[in-house]
């Protein structure tokens, strides 16, 4: 579901949710499930971040 | 009619008025040849500009502008902003000087603030147009010398930052005539290639003429028309370049604009990492709470447990069991009485009373009762059973018929 949000939205999301838990006014089953939805972003947002280094690509379209 | 007659003071004071209100006069520039240039003890400038047909006094005050003797000279060309206005004591009007540089590149000034004011007049600078940057751009597109020092510097703050970023260099001459032929290619090429979230233009500080093909129209316009978000950074903080107030963001340094797109690795991982241990931390605390929760009914509801209803049901029927019991024993006892009365009752039925009162209990050999004439025959033996013994008859004579009482 979260798959094609940017990582910023999904540090939103994961902020909202942390902010929606933080109130604590929902039945267990519901914070679970949403304390699953976000760790699931954090994981997400981990995977998104490409851990590969990268290096420069100079662009040589002239001639 | 009365003529008015004002005093010099007032003239003066009234000529200044008019003067201060034109709009023209409030902020002019203007071109020619310093002479006459004297430092004032007070740190004031006094000079006069003239050009072959006329002069102007002017004074630059202290503290306006750095004092740049090199373009302050009698016979330098320059020119000079500021507002015209009256002296009153002398009545004199002059240039107050607050801005000034020397002709030539006062031409390319010129070009900049008309350009600039044309493009803000169609609302290219708008803040309400410019694209957001995103925050996590996957590829950034850095148009800058391949040889010059800020592209060194913007290489070694992205590597710190987030070397898991990719970076485009598209080498451009950033200086010259023909640098704004390349910049806009450049521009164009990055724009058209869906990989790149953002694009950086890069240059180190220069003079007027060395920034100036970021201060050209076509420049200004592929950056104007580029879909993807155009970072300017060229110049040191105090160069300010068209391309600053058309791009989407204008970072003040090369360096600067990449601490401003790259987004540290180490605090996203961090805030991560927080975020996880915090939404631990929150769902224990709300499991917690709920367990307290959970053992403050339970022992309220204990009391309405069936175990303690049951308790009840015990108690009362061991109650029950009790007043049972006792209600047997006094049925029980009422019997007794009832039998002992029938017993008194009865008694009066007893044949040995009969006995007592006179009757007697006739019996055959066999001990058979014989209660009726029928069947005894003579000479038969017969016991008579009285009330203090009993006798043997021997019967003579038999009579039938029934006990007349009549007749007694």
């Amino acid at each position: 579901m979260a798959v094609n949000k940017s990582i910023e939205e999904n540090l939103k999301d994961i902020e909202k949710i942390v902010e929606k838990m933080e109130l604590g006014d929902m039945d267990l089953e519901a914070s679970i499930k949403l304390y699953k939805e976000g760790i699931d972003l954090i994981d997400s947002c981990n995977k998104k971040m490409d851990r590969i280094e990268k290096e420069l690509i100079v662009i040589r379209e002239k001639e | 009619m009365q003529e008015n007659i004002l005093s010099v003071a007032q003239v003066n004071a009234y000529m200044k008025r008019m003067l201060d209100m034109d709009y023209i006069l409030k902020n002019i520039w203007i071109q020619g040849e310093v002479s006459n240039c004297k430092i004032h003890g007070s740190g004031h400038v006094y000079f006069t500009l003239k050009d072959e047909f006329a002069a102007i006094s002017c004074v630059l005050f202290k503290g306006f502008r750095k004092i740049d003797m090199e373009i302050l000279r009698d016979g330098m060309k320059i020119i000079a902003k500021g507002s015209v206005s009256i002296y009153e004591k002398s009545g004199q009007y002059q240039l107050y000087v607050k801005d000034y540089i020397e002709d030539g590149i006062g031409v390319l000034y010129k070009r900049f603030e008309m350009l600039k004011n044309r493009l803000n007049d169609l609302g290219w600078f708008l803040d309400e147009i410019k694209k957001p940057i995103p925050y996590y751009p996957k590829s950034i597109g850095i148009i800058s010398s391949e040889t010059g020092a800020a592209l060194q510097d913007m290489l070694n703050i992205a590597n710190r930052r987030n070397p898991y970023i990719q970076l485009y260099l598209y080498p451009s001459l950033v200086q010259g005539e023909e640098a704004k032929f390349e910049l806009v290619k450049a521009i164009q090429y990055f724009d058209n290639m869906d990989e790149i979230d953002v694009i950086v233009i890069g240059r180190g500080g220069g003079s007027l003429e060395d920034l100036w093909p970021f201060n050209e129209e076509i420049v200004a316009e592929a950056i104007f028309h580029s879909k993807t978000p155009i970072v300017s950074a060229v110049g040191h903080e105090t160069d300010y370049t068209i391309s600053d107030f058309v791009a989407d963001l204008r970072a003040p340094t090369p360096s600067a604009a990449m601490e401003l797109i790259i987004p540290s690795f180490r605090d996203i991982t961090l805030r991560l990492e927080k975020d996880r241990r915090y939404l631990d931390q929150i769902l224990m605390k709300e499991i917690d709470r709920k367990k307290s929760l959970l053992k403050f009914y339970s022992e309220r509801i204990e009391r309405f447990h069936p175990r303690s209803t049951f308790e009840q049901i015990l108690q009362y029927l061991s109650e029950l069991e009790d007043k049972l019991h006792q209600n047997m024993m006094l049925q029980m006892k009422d019997k007794k009485n009832q039998l002992i009365l029938l017993g008194e009752r009865l008694k009066k039925y007893s044949p040995l009373d009969k006995l007592k009162d006179g009757y007697v209990y006739i019996m055959d050999e066999e001990g058979h009762h014989i209660k009726r004439v029928d069947g005894i025959k003579e000479k038969e033996i017969l016991t008579i059973q009285l009330y203090d013994g009993k006798v043997r008859v021997r019967i003579e004579n038999i009579e039938k018929g029934r006990m007349d009482y009549g007749s007694k």
